[in-house]
């Protein structure tokens, strides 16, 4: 279990021509597709190795690269 | 009284004005004696600056030693001391709470001056968070149900926690998806929440969609992954911008960062930002009590509202 603390360094958050909000959101983005690829090697691990597929529809679209990113993760393949 | 369908969702609640809220945030301020001082949304308008206020947030998960135990140990700001405070805090919130529901529904039913709710059939039913998978955290929490007021004021009255958060969004995703889901089928839910975001695998166990069954296969919690993140990378950001200049800072209140944080206009941003008709080149965020004149290029401030990229 672990928390996730923001970094003290001001990187791109101090940078006002740089995607402000939307690194709001990267750290929770990221902590949640990590939380998933674990929950997929769970599977892999414990006798479920299909492969996963996607059921990405319009209104999750913005996100595709990421979902995509997630659904076609191999569980057959290693830990990385 | 006339059934009323679909289901009714409270949504006015102390404090939130005008604005119709199915969420109520999850805080207390206490007095320096430690009684309660406000709850809920009418936080926004009590000054915990005042020597002796204490502001409690995010308890709930801290209920379960181990949460409260990591959170300890990696010296998260705000959590309670104790697992017995952490009830303590959760008791006083769920108080309220109840006290809302029930004005609210025996006002809508015509029996608020009339005898009340008392004698009538009231069932309350809680999920609770996914990783409280021990019998122990589970019946703490029924007690801090009970002591808040449910399921005790009539002989009618009962109060049960029935579902994990996980099994609850399971639940929803099987009767809503407009994917069919087969018997034995795996589907991941995802609850992500203010302070947690869990995930349980599930598997399907009955197809009918009017009744699904489910069994969890693994449920794990992502204690601190959750929109909580947002509002302190936001403060965060808001105090950087205003730290180069003083003098603009001083003339705010001290606390001014986390009070636009928890403006209406930045979490309706919160909330909508990724919709397609939500999104624009650039926010802007009005400023309560700064002049709609007032413009300050070092801070980002246009017209009374903080401007922030994309």
């Amino acid at each position: 279990m672990a928390f996730v603390v923001p970094s003290t360094s001001q990187g791109e958050h101090s940078n006002r021509n740089r995607h402000e909000i939307q690194s709001l959101f990267d750290p929770q983005v990221e902590g949640i597709a990590k939380k998933i690829i674990e929950e997929l090697d769970w599977l892999r691990d414990n006798g479920h190795p299909q492969q996963v597929v996607s059921s990405c529809d319009a209104q999750t679209k913005p996100k595709r690269t990421l979902l995509t990113q997630i659904a076609t993760h191999d569980p057959l393949r290693r830990p990385r | 009284m006339t059934p009323r369908t679909p289901i009714q969702v409270i949504s006015d609640w102390p404090g939130s004005g005008d604005r119709s809220e199915r969420k109520v945030p999850t805080t207390l301020i206490y007095h320096g004696s430690g009684a309660l001082s406000s709850w809920g949304f009418m936080c926004a308008d009590d000054d915990d600056a005042m020597p002796g206020k204490v502001k409690r947030e995010f308890f709930k998960i801290f209920m379960e030693a181990d949460t409260l135990a990591s959170a300890l140990q990696q010296g998260l700001s705000g959590a309670p001391a104790s697992t017995l405070e952490a009830q303590h805090f959760a008791t006083d919130y769920l108080r309220q709470v109840y006290l809302h529901v029930k004005e609210s529904i025996e006002t809508e039913i015509g029996r608020r001056h009339s005898g009340g709710w008392n004698d009538m059939t009231v069932e309350f039913i809680f999920s609770v968070p996914t990783t409280w998978t021990s019998i122990h955290v589970v019946n703490t929490f029924k007690d801090v149900i009970r002591n808040a007021g449910f399921g005790t004021e009539g002989i009618r009255h009962s109060a049960q926690v029935d579902l994990t958060e996980a099994e609850a969004a399971a639940v929803a995703t099987l009767k809503t998806s407009a994917v069919a889901f087969d018997m034995g089928a795996l589907f991941l839910t995802i609850d992500a929440g203010g302070g947690t975001t869990d995930l349980a695998l599930m598997q399907v166990t009955s197809a009918n969609q009017q009744i699904p069954q489910m069994s969890s296969m693994h449920p794990v919690s992502g204690v601190g992954i959750g929109a909580s993140v947002i509002d302190r990378l936001f403060v965060r950001l808001v105090t950087q911008r205003m730290a180069a200049y003083p003098e603009i800072a001083a003339a705010l209140p001290p606390d001014y960062p986390m009070r636009l944080a928890r403006s209406h206009p930045f979490r309706t941003l919160k909330h909508k930002f990724g919709e397609r008709v939500y999104m624009q080149p650039m926010f802007k965020i009005p400023m309560e009590g700064v002049a709609h004149h007032f413009s300050h290029r070092g801070v980002g401030i246009e017209n009374g509202r903080m401007m922030f990229s994309v």
